[in-house]
């Protein structure tokens, strides 16, 4: 024998209706190590094989009754994994290609020489050793992706709650260093108040009362925009101009721009007539927009650009969905890193070091979704941005 | 003849308020409302001493304080850093600047174009408080 085994007990049906060559290959098997189960037909071959859950098989195809093929193919049927090795007769190809085809993973001739049927039995055992591990892997792997896909959900989750953490804790902070900066104010306002009583200064208690009047101002503004942004409501829209109202806020912010050598420009469209909006909302939408972007030049630190911020409008008629407005506010400021514009919509959150209370957008964005419109932003950092408004011009 | 200070900070309400510290401490003063302004009022005006905002738009007191320091007219000009920065940074900004001058020299003297290491005169945190402000100013001023 060409091939040594190792006395580990592989169970192997054997069928053959030929007595004689069952008990010699009997023999030679259970010398080289299996233990061998026979079976006189394909029958009782087929029952043992249910019994016994074996992985091997080694059978003759020319029997009575049920034959190779028909055992080889009701094997596979309840076992595909099962490695059936058929004898066939010498020269007998036809036979040999079908068994193939059902699932055999190997065939032999007669008169059965021990080396051949030793090498067959040989690679089928490790087939199936193959076909174990493989199992195994993939259960593993079944599992590893179990525990995986738990492992992120649990990180999802916590990130979830992070996040809603950030967000809290973004809003409290913002707001506080907001509210911070408005109680300074104040305290300027009343230090100036008493010593311009005390030391009989008016021009003092002048510039101190003003200064707790703009800060008094603040606050009701900070507190009419939380209101305005926790408040669900439609808009109340009316027959309006969007043309005027940009030159309305241009004409507000005119003076802010120039004090900080900013050219404020509008372009307008002047086929954009009338529609049908909430006119306070979105004068606000525009004051916020527009004030923004002076700011970003103002926070600007490469001091050698010519600063501009240019508000636009547009009318335009798209297929299907009839007339849009559109307002575009563009200016070469600052301008803004991914991140930022990330946030930009999503939160409370202001780089105007307290200066901001990070809710404009927010009111900006809730007033335009309220409108059924859409906003969107361009930028780069260093190059400046773009806001986008899209508004259904709807007539009543 | 009282002494001029200058103001340099974005709020104008800061501004108006410590002017009017300043006045009832017989100091006069002028304001600006970023680094930039800063710098021409200050080759202009030749204070006594400089309050100065950390963040401001435009130029920011950093650079401001680095770009007074190394120009020969200026920088022996005393300088008093008022600022709101670590409680909005949450970064202790005093330690920062004066528990740090350990820091490697070389590296500073590339990255400022300083010659030396230096540090500003005073410094406060916002909110500001007269009192402090005062004595900050007196020691800044040598009083």
């Amino acid at each position: 024998m060409g091939v040594k085994r190792l006395t580990r007990m592989t169970k192997l049906l054997l069928i053959d209706d030929e007595r004689p060559i069952l008990e010699v290959l009997d023999l030679s098997l259970t010398s080289e190590g299996y233990e061998v189960i026979t079976a006189e037909s394909g029958h009782e071959g087929l029952k043992i094989f249910e019994e016994e859950n074996l992985k091997l098989v080694l059978t003759d195809i020319k029997m009575p009754g049920i034959d190779g093929i028909d055992v080889l193919k009701k094997i596979k049927a309840i076992d595909s994994e099962a490695e059936v090795i058929v004898v066939t007769g010498h020269g007998d190809m036809d036979t040999a290609i079908a068994a193939l085809q059902h699932g055999a993973s190997d065939f032999i001739t007669k008169p059965i020489r021990d080396e051949a049927l030793m090498l067959a039995l040989e690679r089928a055992e490790r087939k199936l050793s193959m076909t174990k591990q493989l199992k195994d892997y993939t259960e593993n792997l079944q599992q590893m992706v179990e525990r995986c896909t738990l492992e992120l959900k649990q990180a999802q989750e916590e990130l979830i709650r992070n996040e809603r953490l950030a967000i809290i804790g973004d809003t409290v902070a913002g707001l506080a260093h907001y509210i911070k900066n408005i109680l300074t104010g104040l305290r300027g306002g009343m230090y100036m108040v008493n010593t311009g009583m005390a030391r009989d200064k008016s021009y003092m208690l002048q510039e101190g009362w003003a200064m707790v009047q703009r800060n008094v101002e603040k606050v009701s503004g900070l507190v009419l925009d939380l209101l305005r942004y926790s408040r669900e409501r439609t808009p109340e829209r009316s027959v309006c101009r969007p043309n005027e109202i940009v030159s309305e806020v241009v004409e507000l912010l005119k003076d802010r721009a120039e004090e900080h050598h900013i050219e404020l420009k509008k372009v307008l469209d002047a086929d954009l007539k009338e529609a049908y909006l909430d006119r306070d909302g979105i004068h606000r939408v525009l004051l916020n927009l527009i004030s923004n972007a002076i700011d970003a030049c103002i926070y600007d630190t490469d001091t050698s650009k010519a600063w501009k911020v240019t508000v636009k409008t547009m009318l335009a008629t798209d297929v299907g969905s009839g007339e849009t407005i559109l307002f575009e506010v563009t200016d070469n400021g600052c301008g803004m890193t991914d991140e930022m514009k990330e946030k930009l919509f999503t939160r409370f959150f202001s780089t105007k070091a307290g200066r901001g209370t990070g809710l404009g957008l927010l009111n900006t964005q809730k007033i335009i979704y309220e409108h059924g419109g859409e906003i969107s932003v361009k930028s780069k950092v260093g190059e400046g941005a773009t806001f986008s408004v899209r508004l259904k011009r709807e007539m009543p | 003849m009282s002494k001029k200070i200058l103001i340099v900070d974005d709020e104008p309400d800061v501004i108006s308020f410590v002017s009017a510290v300043l006045e009832e401490n017989g100091y006069t003063s002028i304001g600006a409302k970023d680094g930039v302004e800063g710098l021409e009022v200050l080759r202009k005006e030749k204070p006594d001493l400089v309050l100065l905002d950390l963040m401001m738009p435009r130029k920011s007191g950093i650079t401001m304080f680095q770009e007074l320091r190394k120009d020969p007219n200026m920088s022996n000009i005393p300088v008093v850093v008022v600022t709101g920065v670590s409680e909005v940074t949450g970064v202790d900004f005093r330690n920062f600047m004066y528990k740090q001058p350990l820091r490697d020299e070389k590296k500073f003297v590339e990255t400022t174009g300083l010659t030396k290491y230096t540090v500003p005169d005073g410094y406060i945190e916002k909110p500001i408080e007269p009192g402090e402000l005062i004595k900050v100013i007196k020691e800044a001023l040598k009083e």
